[in-house]
């Protein structure tokens, strides 16, 4: 099957209008969020206009805004390990045994993917407004650990179904105990897995809107929310929002690079390795 | 975990064979083994269990109770059960059937464009060439990276008064329609932006699909004179349907939960133009702090998305894994 020259040359054009297609919005935000005031109208900047880097010197110096970064690691970080050590031991058991009402309950977790969380979000809004958890950081942990969790479980899933048989064949063989297969056997093999679960839980709340909109959008509030603070001025407060869109995309960015097959793996439900 | 062991030693030296993990070779499990395992198998259950139930039993059950009774934050006085009347209030609207509508069209033209584009762009990645690494790390993007940003970029490209699309039409002295001010161009506007966050994504699904097909069927095919277009709708595609059927699946049942793009780019507007039914849920709720009606319509919805999905996603998952 060999390609022409000039096939070639086509199926290269068509890629790279592709490219440029997938990354207009961000390499839009990239020069708006470097653009003085003078030299955007309307929304529109000037694409040739000097670099001004402003909009980033006073976005660090915004405490609000630097504060929702901050919350938004913390909500991160803190979701993603509960959502792991609890997801962790149900993937090595869909994975490495056999019981009744396994496809059931896998279909179960798959299932709390489906929801809309705009419908899931209106309970938790009750609960959370009765028992003061409107607004607060934790309410917003919580939520953002159960959303964490059937991705995970998907992802962590696949790996502990690539281990080769042979190696849990040897731990029965030597005698181990259930536990001890996954404590010393399967475990240290998938900490890569883990880790790529981590990144996959950091950027899913990283960017996670509803929840954070619904049940933390004054004090408590997290970066995709603080974004949108921006909005009330207008045009005059365009180059601070970009701006503040490039400190945002930038950390999922470069993490995304490193992880792509991974999240792909995990939105597919551990059907696709990426 | 010492205690195992011993058992276990104590069995081999009676001449018992070593435990077999159930269901592998012969040996029959004793009780104390089964017991044992079934304790292990529920105690890893069980953390993402409860945490589960939380999340999907709590809201099904909160959603149901709410929505049979009378339930406005805006009038606390009100409370009590409310029969159907809340259904009755919500299914009654004409705004409903339209946001009905809106919905299933949305969701009918992305998923179908998403489909052909990023299995075209698939295709055009499917032989190595230069390049090609670097699109798969920038294909992530649209729907990995901080979607909130992206959406916000998109407003401010889209603003009909001096947007960057209109300014780029004017330049060259095109017309310059109101995309988000005009119903029917916002509404092409949000699938548009749709396509653009997750065709990439039916790109990287279909390419792996492609990639883990025999290289000689297609050499066969080329031979025969098949062209690219003809190998991929006629041998490939036929090839991958239990993956085809899963992701355009996933997709559509994504795309009708589809909230963030339409909320920052039109808020459900020009008036109620963009508003389709998750949209109208959230003004219900949130705007309108009508908590019953937005939890009837609510669970129409979570139940007629957990029989697709019963229906169509189970089983397509199951037919890829085997």
């Amino acid at each position: 099957m060999h390609e022409t020259r000039k096939g070639r040359v086509l199926r290269t054009a068509a890629i790279w209008a592709l490219i440029c297609w997938s990354i207009l919005p961000f390499a839009f935000m990239l020069r708006v969020g470097f653009a003085a005031p003078s030299d955007i109208r309307g929304g529109a900047p000037d694409w040739l206009a000097p670099l001004y880097v402003f909009n980033f010197v006073d976005l660090f110096g915004d405490t609000e805004f630097m504060g929702a970064i901050g919350r938004s690691v913390l909500v991160a970080v803190v979701s993603s390990a509960i959502a792991i050590a609890a997801a962790t031991p149900a993937a090595y058991a869909c994975a490495r045994m056999q019981f009744k009402g396994r496809s059931d309950f896998e279909f179960w977790v798959l299932s709390t993917r489906m929801l809309p969380a705009v419908v899931v979000v209106i309970p938790y809004f009750v609960l959370f407004r009765q028992i003061g958890g409107i607004d607060t950081v934790w309410a917003l942990t919580v939520m953002h650990t159960v959303v964490n969790l059937a991705v995970t479980f998907f992802l962590l899933r696949s790996f502990f179904a690539d281990l080769p048989a042979a190696v849990f064949e040897a731990a029965d063989l030597d005698g181990c105990s259930e536990t001890k297969k996954f404590m010393s056997v399967a475990w240290p093999m998938v900490r890569n897995g883990v880790a790529a679960a981590a990144v996959l839980n950091f950027i899913f709340s990283w960017n996670e809107f509803v929840f954070a909109l619904t049940l933390a959008s004054g004090e408590a509030k997290t970066v995709s929310v603080a974004m949108l603070g921006f909005m009330q001025f207008q045009s005059v407060a365009v180059g601070p929002m970009m701006a503040a869109g490039t400190l945002a995309v930038l950390p999922v960015a470069v993490v995304l690079f490193l992880a792509q097959k991974q999240l792909v793996t995990g939105m597919s439900f551990g059907a696709v390795k990426g | 975990m010492s205690a195992d062991r011993t058992a276990v030693l104590s069995r081999q030296a009676a001449g018992s064979p070593p435990a077999a993990p159930p269901g592998t070779t012969g040996r029959t499990p004793r009780p104390d083994d089964r017991r044992s395992r079934r304790l292990f198998l529920i105690g890893m259950l069980a953390p993402m269990t409860v945490l589960l139930l939380a999340f999907t039993v709590y809201p099904f059950v909160s959603v149901l109770v709410n929505s049979l009774r009378h339930n406005n934050l805006t009038r606390p006085d009100e409370q009590g059960f409310a029969g159907l009347t809340n259904f009755a209030n919500t299914v009654g609207e004409p705004g409903l059937l339209r946001a009905l509508l809106l919905t299933v069209g949305m969701v009918l033209v992305a998923v179908v464009a998403e489909f052909a584009l990023g299995t075209l762009a698939a295709s055009l990645l499917w032989r190595p060439l230069r390049g090609s690494r670097l699109y798969l790390a920038l294909l992530v993007l649209p729907f990995g990276a901080t979607p909130v940003a992206a959406y916000l970029s998109w407003r401010l490209m889209l603003n009909p008064d001096g947007g960057q699309i209109n300014a780029a039409l004017a330049a060259v002295g095109l017309p310059t329609p109101g995309w988000t001010s005009e119903p029917m161009l916002a509404v092409v506007a949000l699938v548009v932006v749709d396509i653009w966050q997750w065709a990439p994504f039916i790109t990287l699904v279909m390419l792996a699909g492609l990639k883990s097909l025999p290289d000689e069927t297609f050499e066969a095919a080329a031979l025969d004179g098949a062209s690219a277009l003809q190998r991929l709708v006629r041998i490939a595609l036929p090839m991958l349907k239990p993956l085809v059927a899963f992701v355009v699946t996933i997709r559509a049942i994504d795309a009708v939960r589809t909230f963030d793009s339409i909320w920052i780019i039109t808020g459900g507007g020009p008036g109620a133009a963009t508003e389709t039914l998750v949209v109208r849920i959230y003004r219900t709720a949130f705007n309108d702090l009508h908590i019953g009606e937005a939890s009837a319509l609510g669970l129409l919805l979570l139940v007629v998305l957990f029989i697709v999905g019963k229906r169509f996603a189970a089983p397509a998952l199951q037919r890829l894994e085997h």
